[in-house]
């Protein structure tokens, strides 16, 4: 089979490049390796729309979010909740920021910020600064939805679920694609595989980004009338957030400290866990850690803790759920914390991109890479 | 799974500074401890900027470690105080131990015995040996000979204290100078478990800490200064008795009485002056260090 364009990775990366492809009456297969779209990293994360408040120690990364956010609500307004106060604090202690600076951040990003009584929502000396900010959240599966009805009116998209990539051929002008049993041609490929990246790249024998995984852990829990329109984001440091997750009802709790549960550093993700994932997963071939036997105990004992360190009594909340995925972070952002979002020209004929973003509203940058 | 473990969550802050394999050491007995008698606990290594193997060979023993176990590396050697302060800051438990030294001369059992202590009420339970030295003993008598608090200090290995103390007294003060003083200042339960036993000397720094918390803490300052203040007052004034006794009785050299004159109305006018700006410094002390003008312990309604 010979189509324009194969995409690996049925996340938000890959169906959006599906879809624009599509509409433009190209032929576009896209290999899933699970069974359904969106069951990863679009899904489990804290389904935050950005608009640059997360990153007070990158004025790049916060602009550029700040800039597609609009875009952003446009045009997938119908998956997003945004009637609830997201409340940004500063704390009081070992915060790489601090409120005065993270007014001048803001008014320097152009983005609201309005203060509070740090003292409505934490325990005293906690906080030294409360905002109220302007921010969404994301509803992963109203957006699938979403997506899967726009692919259903493209005839030249197909998705193969359940197709995890076996090897990958270079032709003079194609590239040589098997998964699961299938084997298409096109003489383009984009990797969206997001942790799978380097995975993908060895296969392929190109030089692997340089990433570390985490292997992370996002807490559902049932909040309390007074959280219920409230999101709650402690910065810059280990800290919390706690927050509505899409149109769920429920609230995302996740921590920097406790969230990563197992850090890898090697080149392809590398866990003791895999060993006792009954073959399913393998450095180089990672599973859904969510829907694994080896995935980890919830930290919510320690997470649940650390926010109620921080928020007043009556704002109580209960464990509901865990959800776990694999996080690659470029060894780059350390510092400065930013997410940029990487689209890397892997070879010019025949073409292959590869991305690797850590948000969704960068989605757009895309746009340039599939004019083509 | 079921435990009948506390469900509490417990912090233990614990200081080090070059304390080599003593620390392992600590470590090891006190998660022995926490994991016979909790069921959730978090561990919080102080590194106050160690040049030893402290920290690798803790490193290596933590590497099993189920719990964890976080390290706050001080950028350069500050002293016990604003470590523990670190270290509290970061504790994330319900309630928090802080143990100030890695020498354990009580027995391990003393760990949990503070914990049931404190559910029967205490926000803090400091754990204290029976024999101190002599130079601690002072400290203690002129400080709680001076303090306000309705506890008594003592020299302590180490103590245990509830979410509610450590709110408590951040939210009258921002920073403890003295972390023991202000829990004893915090107006909530405080009780002490002896054991059989004296504690190791804490090295160098001590006498700043010491002068530092009389100031802040107990009126010793004031009283002292003001005593002292007042007591030069009464004896310029007798000075200008004893000026006028003479220049009626006897025959002083010409020029003596006016320049006695001078001299002592001037010293007794400083002295006065003195008095007033000594009071004025400890009311501003009192402003701007204690927040809350008033503490209570509970409240306590009777209702038909």
């Amino acid at each position: 089979m010979t189509v324009d364009k194969i995409i690996l990775g049925a996340g938000l990366y890959g169906l959006y490049a599906a879809l624009q492809c599509g509409r433009r009456g190209q032929r576009v297969l896209v290999f899933e390796r699970d069974a359904a779209p969106f069951m990863r990293a679009t899904y489990i994360n804290q389904a935050r729309v950005h608009m640059g408040y997360h990153y007070p120690r990158s004025y790049s990364t916060a602009i550029k979010s700040a800039h597609y956010f609009e875009r952003f609500c446009k045009d997938y307004g119908f998956c997003l909740r945004t009637d609830f106060d997201q409340i940004y604090a500063t704390s009081a202690h070992f915060s790489w920021t601090n409120a005065a600076e993270f007014r001048r951040f803001c008014n320097a990003a152009g983005i609201r910020c309005d203060g509070v009584d740090p003292e409505k929502y934490f325990n005293p000396g906690m906080c030294d600064g409360a905002f109220l900010t302007t921010e969404y959240t994301y509803d992963a599966q109203v957006l699938k939805d979403w997506f899967l009805k726009e692919l259903s009116q493209c005839p030249g998209v197909e998705i193969r679920y359940e197709h995890p990539v076996e090897r990958i051929e270079k032709g003079s002008d194609t590239w040589r694609i098997t998964a699961g049993g299938e084997t298409a041609e096109a003489p383009f490929v984009l990797n969206a595989t997001y942790a799978g990246v380097n995975d993908i790249h060895a296969m392929a024998g190109f030089e692997p980004f340089k990433i570390k995984y985490e292997l992370c852990e996002i807490i559902l829990c049932e909040v309390d009338k007074r959280l219920y329109n409230t999101g709650i984001t402690v910065m810059d440091g280990p800290f919390f957030s706690l927050m509505p997750f899409g149109q769920t009802g429920l609230h995302s709790l996740t921590s920097v400290t406790f969230t990563p549960h197992e850090t890898s550093y090697d080149t392809v993700a590398t866990f003791p866990c895999q060993a006792r994932s009954e073959g399913r997963c393998r450095p180089g071939s990672l599973y859904n850690c969510n829907e694994c036997p080896a995935r980890p105990q919830s930290a919510w004992p320690y997470m649940g803790q650390l926010a109620r360190k921080y928020l007043r009594e009556e704002y109580g909340f209960t464990y509901k759920g865990s959800l776990f995925s694999m996080k690659p972070i470029l060894k780059a952002s350390e510092i400065d914390d930013s997410r940029p979002t990487v689209v890397r020209r892997m070879s010019d004929t025949p073409v292959f991109y590869s991305v690797l973003s850590g948000k969704i509203n960068t989605v757009y940058d895309l746009d340039e890479v599939l004019a083509q | 799974m079921t435990t009948n473990k506390e469900k509490n969550f417990i912090s233990a802050v614990v200081y080090l500074h070059n304390d080599g394999v003593r620390a392992v050491k600590f470590f090891k007995l006190l998660t022995e401890q926490l994991d016979a008698h909790f069921e959730q606990y978090e561990l919080i290594a102080v590194d106050d900027a160690c040049t030893d193997d402290t920290v690798p060979l803790l490193r290596d023993w933590a590497k099993d470690l189920t719990r964890p176990l976080t390290f706050l590396h001080m950028s350069l050697f500050q002293r016990l105080e604003p470590c523990m302060n670190a270290g509290l800051d970061a504790a994330i438990g319900d309630y928090v131990y802080e143990f100030d030294t890695t020498d354990v001369p009580y027995p391990a059992d003393m760990i949990f015995a503070a914990y049931q202590t404190a559910l029967t009420g205490s926000d803090i339970v400091s754990v204290c040996p029976n024999r101190t030295n002599g130079s601690s003993r002072l400290f203690y008598g002129v400080f709680n000979a001076n303090s306000h608090s309705a506890y008594r200090l003592r020299t302590d290995a180490f103590r245990l204290v509830s979410r509610r103390a450590i709110n408590r007294v951040h939210a009258s003060s921002e920073h403890l100078p003295y972390r023991k003083a202000a829990y004893a200042a915090s107006g909530l339960k405080m009780t002490d478990l002896t054991f059989e036993g004296r504690i190791l000397d804490r090295g160098t720094g001590r006498f700043s800490l010491a002068a530092d918390s009389l100031t802040l803490y107990t009126d010793a300052g004031f009283k002292f200064s003001a005593g002292i203040t007042l007591i030069m007052m009464a004896l310029a004034l007798a000075e200008l008795v004893y000026t006028l006794v003479i220049f009626a009785t006897g025959h002083p050299v010409e020029g003596w009485t006016t320049m006695m004159f001078v001299l002592t109305l001037g010293f007794a006018g400083v002295f006065a002056v003195l008095a007033i700006i000594v009071k004025y410094l400890s009311l501003l002390v009192d402003l701007i260090f204690k927040k809350q003008k008033y503490l209570i312990e509970s409240v306590e309604k009777i209702q038909k």
